[in-house]
């Protein structure tokens, strides 16, 4: 091997992987923070504050809606009527969270269940 | 100890969120790293590395596991990175003279360690793709086969890339530094 290739390849050997940056201290800790304020901080924060009487009405508003759905349904094929609670808890358990997300995302809309305050 | 990619994609399938929150932990540093290399500034690539989760977290759904997760995460903070260089101007922290050091604008960077300024200098004179190719074979020590997932081209062109531009980084060191 030549003189110079064989500087070559030393150099880089000699050098290794050593870098000239340096990060300040707790740096990762607050990017890390910062990321997630941006990712599932952002999905799971509300749009907007909600007190819990808001979201009380809110979700009253679907068991009632629910309710009389599930009411009429029995009316017409005869089965026993479920109560609006009963109506209430079967219609949750069949729904997925993103489900319940859009369910609330939608009743949020809804002026007249928004009006019911503490 | 890091969650593995089997760990992280077990997760996906019940918990997007937890699944998030364990790639971060598993990839962060290693990403943080990678787009420090090519963009240099340390508050620029926060910027980018930022997005880049950002992007990461939104498409992390529809992850259809047709590359590993590494492969995938390192292709969309490279991508970011390419498009933040795009964009910018580029700083030329690493060419700054002597005299100049005590004015630059990036703080967090070690002028006095002149073999890894050089090196650095080296990697930054490279056309794009060797530039990107190096650092991702020299410093992450990625397989040739992940290097052409993340960079967009043949396993045997990554190779061919890796092997070029060692040897300009060698003869610019050579020429530059007297080891």
């Amino acid at each position: 091997m030549r003189e110079r290739d064989m500087k070559q390849t030393d150099i880089l050997e000699k050098i290794g992987k050593q870098l000239p940056y340096t990060i300040p201290e707790g740096s990762q800790e607050g990017l890390q923070q910062r990321i997630l304020a941006a990712t599932i901080g952002q999905r799971t924060a509300p749009t907007a504050p909600r007190s819990r009487g808001r979201k009380v009405a809110l979700w009253s508003g679907g068991a009632v809606a629910v309710a009389a759905a599930a009411t009429a349904l029995a009316l017409v094929v005869g089965t026993p009527k479920p109560t609006a609670a009963e109506a209430f808890d079967q219609m949750l358990a069949q729904l997925t969270d993103e489900q319940c997300n859009a369910l609330v995302a939608s009743y949020s809309n809804d002026i007249f269940l928004w009006s019911i305050e503490e | 100890m890091p969650h593995t990619e089997k760990e992280i994609l077990d997760t996906l399938r019940s918990d997007t969120d937890a699944a998030f929150a364990m790639l971060l932990e598993r990839f962060q540093e290693p990403i943080y790293w990678h787009v420090r290399r090519l963009v240099v500034s340390h508050h620029d690539t926060e910027d980018v590395v930022q997005e880049a989760f950002v992007r990461v977290y939104r498409g992390l759904p529809r992850f259809g596991q047709h590359s590993s997760l590494s492969t995938w995460v390192y292709r969309i903070a490279t991508n970011e990175a390419l498009r933040w260089l795009k964009r910018r101007k580029v700083r030329d922290f690493l060419f700054v003279d002597a005299g100049q050091q005590a004015t630059a604008q990036e703080p967090y960077i070690d002028y006095g360690n002149l073999e890894a300024i050089a090196l650095q200098r080296a990697i930054a004179a490279l056309p794009p793709k060797q530039r990107l190719v190096f650092n991702l074979c020299y410093y992450d020590e990625l397989d040739y086969e992940q290097v052409a997932a993340i960079v967009g081209c043949k396993p045997s062109a990554a190779k061919a890339n890796y092997h070029l531009a060692k040897k300009s980084v060698k003869e610019f060191l050579t020429a530059n530094l007297n080891l």
